[in-house]
């Protein structure tokens, strides 16, 4: 919440993108932002959604988070790790991994981190509450297993995206097996990386604010 | 023109029953006894949500297609159940629009929607309508700001409108009205705005109020004595789901709501009767016969709007008669529904807030599980083990099948003042969602409870179920399944993605021979039936 933890956006910041007044930001409080996991607030008054729409907006005063790393420099760690081979950037790149176009405004630099070194351990969250990016093992009556991230399920379907970006549609009657596996797709880039060059990756990311045409 | 027409309809409401009403008191006491049609809300009065109507079965339910689809006007939750009288189906849109359709085609014969105010207060819950009552040839419904209107069955017009309580404090209409003989029972909504509760009876033909049964007594009366201080002015006790009615016992089942303010139990201290209770109420007068409260001092939320379900049946060796609730609270409950007795209850659903439930029918307390500053985990979480959405009893097999939420939640307590119109809740919750809940639709044997199958489903559900003779019990998911299960073993049969979640229950009816399943979903009622030829 503060660009320094939670699944959340970045509230450290004068303009928020969900709302750029008082008045939608109070009613973000009361009713969340459909299509996001931002939940609505039904049990707080008037008041208090008042007073918690004015927190907010005084996080936006606060200082922008100092980093160490060097922006430009990490921006070329992005090109030579690859992570363009699954991200996309401003419109370039894969479309396996969430586009990272507005990252910086979407997540603090704890969370970037976190994301580099140690994926899948933030958890973020769908629309829908549940797990995004949750890895599953399907096991289909042909013998085949199918290993991908969950896109959408039901009571009697999923879908999932495989790490060479096919989606399969399974029906789950037709699955002798099935596994939540957790974790992530991504690598960890714990062992790939030296301090600086995380410092500068983190540094790119948190500047990428969906203004970068 | 005015004068004569203000005329005929006093003297039309004025007039003795018509011999040819559509739906004469006496077709609603038999609304269960293979009727075409579905006449009231949960089906008959006994509240089985059963459909006699046994054309699809376990055999040809795999051939199930969409008859039509209707769309609603404007977008919103559908937790209507519809009613079909002789060829037309009553639905109610959100937020208080009321429908009347072909059931052939699917096409519109008329519509009604209130002229309500732009700020409606609806605390604590959507903007929803769940249904329509029918008596002779009139449709009842209420409406979120707390009407109850009289509609004429042929064209919508509005026959009369009664304001039942006022919107400004927090009073709304989500119920279904019941209708019995002469009267048309409502309930109200409220319990998060610190209501008073009530449930009321209105003289079908003229809109008159015949009694109100206030849920929480006043200085002198009864029960009063469970409330310190003040705290029963502004106790709650809601009246938001449709009861249940015994004609030969002449007594209504109903269940009461939350006390306010919901989490912070210290501004009321006692009982709180006869929050999260039942209560069996004298059709004629509305007065008091019984009541068993199954969450005393609720600070969970745990109201009992969920259905009573009267059963004539065997229990302990003995032919009884019956009343049966899946409560909120996580337990299943089976009383005397002549005498109140309680006679038996069981955990249905994970909890953990009670060691059990003593020879009295009340709660031996977990110590530690209230709300507090910093949030207590307990099960179930504040929508309960189920909710509103409607349960199913077959008397085909005996069984009661419930849509189980599968859900904790962490109970936070605050301060609470009362303010007219605002939310008085005292805390709230965060509930553990996404991948740490789930649902499944559990079949209970109904004199005890006891577990028979379950069937999973993802999420922790909102829709109801019904169950018909053809062996089967449909129900819906919050990821848009359409469903049929076996009524013995809870194997999947049929299933169809609608695109919407489906938060509404279930029901039958035939139209030319042809039986027809329909459920809401998403922005649209969809009805489904068998081909009428056999596919080659």
């Amino acid at each position: 919440m503060h660009g320094a933890g939670g699944t959340g956006a970045n509230l450290t910041r004068p303009v928020l993108r969900h709302a750029a007044n008082d008045q939608q930001l109070e009613l973000i409080v009361k009713d969340g932002i459909p299509g996001t996991a931002m939940p609505g607030n039904w049990f707080l008054n008037d008041q208090q959604i008042e007073q918690v729409a004015r927190y907010v907006r005084s996080l936006g005063h606060a200082e922008e988070e100092s980093l160490p790393g060097d922006a430009d420099r990490g921006s070329q760690v992005f090109v030579t790790q690859g992570c363009g081979k699954c991200h996309l950037v401003a419109g370039q790149g894969g479309g396996i991994g969430p586009d990272l176009s507005d990252i910086g405004s979407q997540r603090g630099s704890d969370y970037l981190r976190k994301a580099l070194m140690h994926p899948g351990t933030n958890s973020p969250k769908n629309e829908a509450g549940y797990a995004a990016y949750l890895v599953v093992v399907a096991a289909l009556d042909d013998g085949r297993v199918v290993t991908g991230m969950r896109i959408n399920e039901d009571t009697f379907t999923i879908q999932l995206r495989d790490a060479q970006n096919r989606i399969h549609s399974l029906r789950k009657d037709k699955l002798i097996g099935f596994r939540k596996a957790g974790g992530s797709m991504m690598p960890s880039y714990e062992q790939q990386l030296d301090a600086r060059d995380v410092d500068d990756l983190v540094a790119y990311l948190a500047g990428l604010r969906g203004d970068t045409q | 023109m005015n004068w004569l027409r203000g005329f005929l309809l006093v003297a039309t409401a004025a007039l003795p029953v018509a011999a040819d009403a559509q739906v004469p008191y006496d077709r609603l006491v038999h609304a269960d006894s293979g009727d075409a049609n579905w006449l009231t809300y949960s089906g008959s009065y006994s509240a089985h949500r059963y459909s006699s109507l046994d054309q699809i079965t376990k055999q040809n339910v795999s051939r199930l297609r969409t008859s039509w689809v209707y769309q609603i006007r404007h977008a919103g939750l559908i937790e209507t159940t519809p009613l079909v009288v002789d060829d037309v189906m009553y639905v109610t849109e959100p937020p208080s629009t009321v429908t009347a359709l072909d059931v052939r085609s699917g096409r519109r014969l008329w519509s009604w929607s209130p002229a309500m105010p732009r700020e409606v207060r609806h605390i604590g819950f959507p903007p929803v309508n769940r249904g329509v009552a029918v008596l002779d040839e009139t449709v009842f419904v209420g409406t979120l700001d707390a009407h109850l209107v009289a509609l004429d069955a042929k064209s919508g017009a509005v026959r009369w409108d009664v304001v039942v309580a006022d919107n400004k404090t927090g009073h709304a209409i989500t119920a279904a009205p019941l209708a019995v003989d002469g009267k048309i029972i409502i309930g109200i909504s409220g319990g998060e705005a610190g209501i008073r509760g009530f449930l009321d009876a209105y003289d079908a033909a003229t809109g008159q109020r015949l009694w109100r049964f206030w849920t929480i007594p006043a200085p002198g009366e009864p029960g009063n004595e469970t409330w310190g201080g003040e705290s029963w002015k502004t106790g709650a006790g809601p009246t938001w789901v449709t009861g249940a009615y015994d004609p030969k016992l002449k007594l209504l089942y109903w269940g009461v709501g939350n006390p306010g303010p919901d989490w912070n139990g210290d501004l009321r201290p006692g009982d709180n009767l006869y929050t999260c209770s039942l209560v069996a109420l004298d059709v004629d007068s509305g007065g008091l016969k019984w009541h068993f409260q199954f969450t005393p001092h609720d600070v969970h939320d745990w109201d009992a709007c969920q259905i009573p379900v009267l059963v004539d049946t065997e229990f302990r060796g003995r032919d009884r008669q019956l009343v049966v609730m899946a409560n909120r609270n996580a337990f299943y409950y089976v009383l005397d529904r002549s005498t109140g007795e309680f006679l038996h209850a069981a955990a249905y659903a994970k909890q953990t807030w009670a060691e059990r439930i003593d020879e009295h029918g009340r709660p031996i307390l977990i110590p530690g599980m209230e709300p507090s500053e910093k949030g207590t985990l307990v099960y179930p979480s504040l929508q309960g083990a189920t909710n509103w959405f409607s349960p199913s009893y077959s008397r085909r097999t005996k069984m009661l099948y419930v849509a189980v939420r599968q859900m904790g939640s962490y109970y936070f307590k605050t301060d609470a003042d009362y303010e007219p119109g605002q939310p008085f809740l005292g805390g709230g919750e965060q509930a553990l969602s996404g991948d740490q809940a789930s649902g499944v639709v559990r079949a209970l044997a109904v004199d005890s409870g006891e577990k028979l199958w379950d069937f999973e489903l993802l999420s922790p559900p909102w829709a109801g179920v019904l169950s018909t003779a053809g062996g089967l019990v449909f129900g819906g998911t919050n990821e848009g399944n359409v469903f049929a299960l076996d009524d013995q073993t809870g194997k999947p049969l049929w299933q169809f993605q609608t695109g919407g979640a489906v938060r509404a229950n279930p029901m039958a009816f035939a139209v030319d021979g042809h039986q027809q399943i329909v459920l809401a979903a998403g922005n649209a009622i969809f009805v489904f039936g068998l081909p009428e030829k056999q596919e080659p």
